[in-house]
């Protein structure tokens, strides 16, 4: 019992929550990196799951539902890994950068699944939330170039 | 109303867009991040060099007055030894003229005994002594209470 305490304790002094964890010059993007990835990363998880369960209209009609399913749980996966790296960063930078990668990939197919499904069913309305989806891609695109640059900066292996 | 993409558009759009534009994607991020790094290592040359030039430039500004000074030291010996010369020159000037003849020594110049007696801590320019030596010419230069 003793030994899970420590190591929880570890772990939490080794995360992204830990007090000294975001060095003083990113201090303008420490919420992004505690509280506002995080955050992103529980919503990608959970249309990632609601849509396994659910079925994903676009891309069901774009594909098929079998790939609308896989989609979803990879999704889901991406922003389950992502969610593990952004909080331990200096540790888990590659899980996170491979995980936003594909999410990235992810979130372009979606757009582009719902553009044509609206597109082809001359549904303007439905293809323009194609943009809004494809707004989804740039936080985890901005993610991608920051971790690269962290990387570099803190020396991480 | 579905789409009817096929097999080859589901392999290529479904499965071959999200690994391209991943692949892509962590490409670009690595590229855009060794470029920022070196803008970042040019700044921090620039800084490091404005460092070295601000100590460089105190160091000079320090140097350059040591240098003013000593130059103005110099400046001061060399008229001093001037002076020292000029008196001594003329001093001999006037041994001369005496020289073979009956006629007393001329005395010592007044300005060569005021340079000599500048830093004469044991008297020996002083009136006295030079008056001493004049009087008693077998008195030895290095002779005990001279």
């Amino acid at each position: 019992m003793r030994r899970l305490v420590g190591g929880v304790r570890r772990a939490a002094r080794a995360s992204i929550w830990a007090r000294d964890s975001v060095s003083a010059k990113d201090a303008r993007v420490a919420g992004l990196l505690r509280y506002g990835l995080p955050a992103f990363d529980v919503f990608v998880i959970t249309f990632g799951l609601l849509g396994f369960l659910g079925g994903i209209p676009a891309l069901r009609a774009t594909f098929s539902d079998g790939y609308a399913e896989v989609w979803a749980l990879v999704l889901a996966n991406t922003g389950l890994l992502a969610l593990i790296g952004v909080a331990f960063p200096a540790i888990l930078w590659r899980l996170e950068f491979t995980a936003k990668a594909f999410m990235v990939g992810l979130i372009v197919v979606y757009a582009g699944a719902v553009f044509i499904a609206g597109a082809t069913n001359g549904d303007i309305g439905r293809a323009a939330v194609g943009g809004a989806i494809l707004a989804m891609a740039v936080l985890p695109s901005w993610r991608l170039n920051d971790i690269a640059r962290d990387r570099r900066v803190n020396g991480w292996l | 109303m579905a789409v009817d993409i096929g097999e080859l558009g589901l392999l290529i759009g479904g499965i071959g867009t999200p690994v391209a534009v991943a692949a892509i994607g962590a490409r670009a991020a690595i590229a855009n991040a060794k470029r920022s790094n070196r803008t970042e290592e040019k700044r921090l040359d620039l800084d490091e060099f404005a460092a070295f030039r601000e100590t460089y430039v105190a160091d000079m500004a320090g140097l350059r007055a040591e240098l003013a000074e000593l130059r103005l030291q110099f400046n001061a010996i060399r008229a001093i030894l001037r002076r020292t010369r000029e008196a001594f020159r003329e001093y001999i000037r006037q041994v001369r003229q005496t020289w073979g003849t009956n006629a007393a020594p001329p005395p010592l110049g007044e300005h060569i005994r005021d340079l000599l007696s500048e830093d004469d801590l044991d008297g020996t320019f002083s009136t006295a002594e030079v008056r001493r030596m004049r009087d008693d010419p077998d008195l030895a230069p290095t002779a005990e209470g001279r």
